[in-house]
């Protein structure tokens, strides 16, 4: 672009579409469109209160079903739909080639190209926009019985495409020929036909949540209930002592049913802990089986990066090969027949994809499922369900000024903050500053109530409520090393004996809250919190037993930073107290 | 009549300079807001469908042109790296990936590859 006309500003355009239900029991739907443009930093686009994404339109629903053929509605049905997207992108195509001149916030005129750089949907809305077939991959060649090879294929080439589509006006069994032979279905006009320079193949972006958390994690724990039977791994679940940032299924993971991305992520954190260590039928060596769901975890959380570096990517790429190389144990268990899921083969798109638009975070369709509340779900309840869609414009319309107002009149409420400065574009910031990655300086903080939780407990409480044998012994020589730290070991031993504890009861607190900052400083001052609980049986009023918790936590005693778990010491956490208090 | 009275009260005390809801939305209506939404119809199978739509180009403008958004925006593709030799790089938002880079230099060049 800069060779032939210098000063263009890219706008790299997103639209996500997602169908969605309104009401619960009648089948109401919505077909929403969003868009947003990659020029809005990823942390405000993901916000919905900071409005980065705007609904574009709502398309028709209809499942045209006065047409009597289940194929010819089929063909109708994405027929419509590409003529509703063209109609809607049309504008793109001129305005990608000649630029537009458009108005930045801080009043600069920049000429913008705007061009189609994501397409943003589930699986079955990917084929739709890619006019590919149910069971193929709307961006590669991949042949159908190969899904699950875990091999690259050639990308589906879109001046091919192209060309077949241009043979529209020689008869329909030669257009339905042609476009056989290129992979697509014979679809009049796909909407990206006239949009120059949109490769829809390489705009269709990887979607964690179906394709990950709903597809191959779902799989992976279908697969998982049939080796070891759900008893076993309910069972398991049950056992699991409760702890922080860990949910707890007390009635076991297989009986749930709709089980949400959120759901899944929360399995993902115990899955592996519950079948480390069970017995496999024949006694087979489980190794196989442990790698295989390790990857797929590892691929899991590495895609999900806010940041990617190249040796990130080689990590993702490694994970994912480690799977295919160990996934033969499902097939020689006999829980699989084959591995021909489209879910599965996407996996193999995400590095490239993440190379060029960027992180997974840029393009989750987890955004647009949130965006689904305010954009159809409330408008449509604001209307009396009549003619809806006039009434859910306006009512948006209306939505938005009074939102816009609310930030203005904020804006001329707060004082004047100096202007910000233009940023010059250039396209010689080749490079920037290298991040430091020393830089991180962790800071731990330890936070407890300020009032202990029993004020008072005597040593032999101590010792048979919350099991902390030896605790005169363990705070005798506690107080020693403080005094004296430079001591050895038996000296404290001898010290410890000469002290006299002038008390026969200390005050316990129940609870330690930690916190550490962000290393990154990602999530925005974000902390990530953990509790370390201690608590004998508690009776409540009624005469409920609550079952005691001591959590085990590993303390780094080691002054030598980053020492690991070489450094730490396990202990079960008895009885924090404070005998100065 | 005097519960008439009641809100005509009610709406002098608070100062309101609108009497009903409808007063409400017409003053809502002048503010100014993101792009209009219109109705086109499109003909597929011999039968007219709806589709309630804004316009793309002016919604563009609406995002970028935010002055919320003034000073954050991204205008030109970066590339970020952690070693000097540039080896090992960055990739997060979308202005740090290939796709922006390549449309930015070479458009004449993918013009001609896909649409020749």
């Amino acid at each position: 672009m800069e060779k032939k006309q210098p000063g263009a500003t890219v706008i790299p355009v997103f639209i996500s579409s997602d169908k969605t239900q309104l009401t619960p029991f009648r089948g109401k739907m919505a077909y929403p469109v969003y868009l947003t443009v990659g020029n809005i930093p990823k942390d405000i686009r993901r916000k919905p209160s900071r409005r980065g994404q705007i609904l574009l339109a709502y398309l028709p629903t209809t499942k045209l079903e006065h047409i009597d053929s289940i194929a010819g509605r089929r063909r109708a049905v994405s027929n419509l739909y590409h003529a509703c997207v063209g109609k809607i992108t049309q504008p793109l195509g001129p305005a990608s080639v000649n630029g537009v001149e458009m108005l930045l916030g801080n009043g600069d005129l920049h000429r913008c190209h705007p061009l189609l750089a994501g397409f943003i949907s589930d699986y079955p809305e990917q084929l739709l926009g890619a006019c590919c077939k149910n069971g193929t991959c709307p961006k590669c060649t991949v042949p159908p019985d190969n899904l699950g090879d875990g091999k690259d294929y050639p990308l589906r080439d879109l001046k091919e495409v192209l060309a077949a589509l241009k043979t529209l006006d020689t008869g329909p069994t030669a257009y339905r020929k042609n476009c056989e032979a290129a992979g697509i279905k014979p679809v009049l006009h796909p909407f990206w036909e006239d949009l120059k320079g949109v490769n829809i193949f390489d705009s269709i972006t990887p979607d964690v949540l179906h394709q990950i958390q709903q597809g191959v994690i779902k799989h992976l724990l279908n697969w998982i209930k049939s080796i070891f039977g759900a008893a076993e791994i309910d069972a398991r679940c049950r056992r699991l002592p409760p702890n922080h940032n860990l949910r707890h299924f007390s009635k076991g993971i297989t009986s749930l049913s709709r089980i949400t991305g959120q759901e899944h992520s929360d399995i993902c954190r115990i899955i592996l802990g519950l079948i480390i260590g069970m017995k496999l039928p024949g006694n087979r060596s489980p190794v196989q089986l442990l790698r295989a769901v390790r990857s797929i975890l590892d691929f899991f959380y590495l895609a999900q990066l806010p940041t990617h570096t190249n040796k990130t990517l080689q990590h993702l790429r490694t994970a994912l090969e480690t799977f295919h190389s160990n996934k033969s144990i499902f097939i020689d268990l006999g829980v699989r027949k084959n591995f021909n899921l489209p879910k599965l083969h996407s996996l193999q798109h995400y590095v490239s994809c993440i190379e060029s638009l960027g992180t997974t975070d840029n393009y989750n369709t987890e955004n647009t499922e949130r965006l689904h509340i305010d954009f159809a779900k409330d408008a449509y309840h604001a209307t009396n369900r009549k003619d809806e869609f006039s009434q859910m414009t306006l009512w948006l319309e209306r939505k938005e000024k009074v939102l816009i107002h609310q930030v203005f009149i904020e804006l001329i409420s707060t004082p004047k903050s100096p202007p910000i400065p233009p940023t010059a574009p250039s396209i010689d910031s080749a490079t920037l500053p290298s991040i430091n990655e020393d830089e991180s300086n962790e800071v731990s903080h330890i936070h407890m109530t300020k009032t202990p939780s029993v004020s008072s407990v005597n040593f032999n409480q101590i010792v048979s409520e919350y099991g902390a044998v030896d605790f005169r012994q363990a705070l005798t020589v506690f107080i020693a090393s403080y005094n004296q730290p430079t001591l050895s070991r038996r000296q404290l031993q001898n010290e410890a004996f000469k002290i006299f504890l002038p008390f026969q009861k200390v005050p316990v607190f129940h609870k330690v809250k930690l916190w550490n900052d962000d290393p990154l400083n990602i999530s925005e001052g974000k902390r990530t919190l953990d509790v370390i609980h201690c608590r004998p049986i508690v009776k409540t009023k009624k005469g409920v037993k609550i079952p005691a918790r001591f959590d085990t936590a590993l303390i780094d005693v080691a002054a030598d930073p980053g020492g690991g778990v070489t450094g730490s010491l396990a202990l079960s956490y008895n009885a924090p107290f404070s005998p100065f208090s | 009549m005097i519960l008439a009275q009641l809100v005509f009260q009610v709406h002098e005390s608070l100062g309101l300079s609108f009497k009903t809801s409808k007063e409400l939305n017409t003053i809502v209506d002048k503010l100014p807001g993101r792009p209009k939404f219109k109705k086109s119809e499109v003909t597929v199978a011999g039968e007219v469908f709806d589709v309630w739509h804004r316009d793309i180009l002016e919604c563009i403008q609406t995002l970028i042109g935010d002055p919320e958004f003034a000073g954050q925006l991204k205008l030109v593709p970066e590339r970020h790296y952690t070693d000097k030799d540039h080896l090992n790089r960055v990739y997060s938002d979308v202005h740090t990936g290939k796709w922006w880079w390549k449309i930015q230099v070479g458009w004449v060049l993918v013009l001609s590859v896909t649409h020749s």
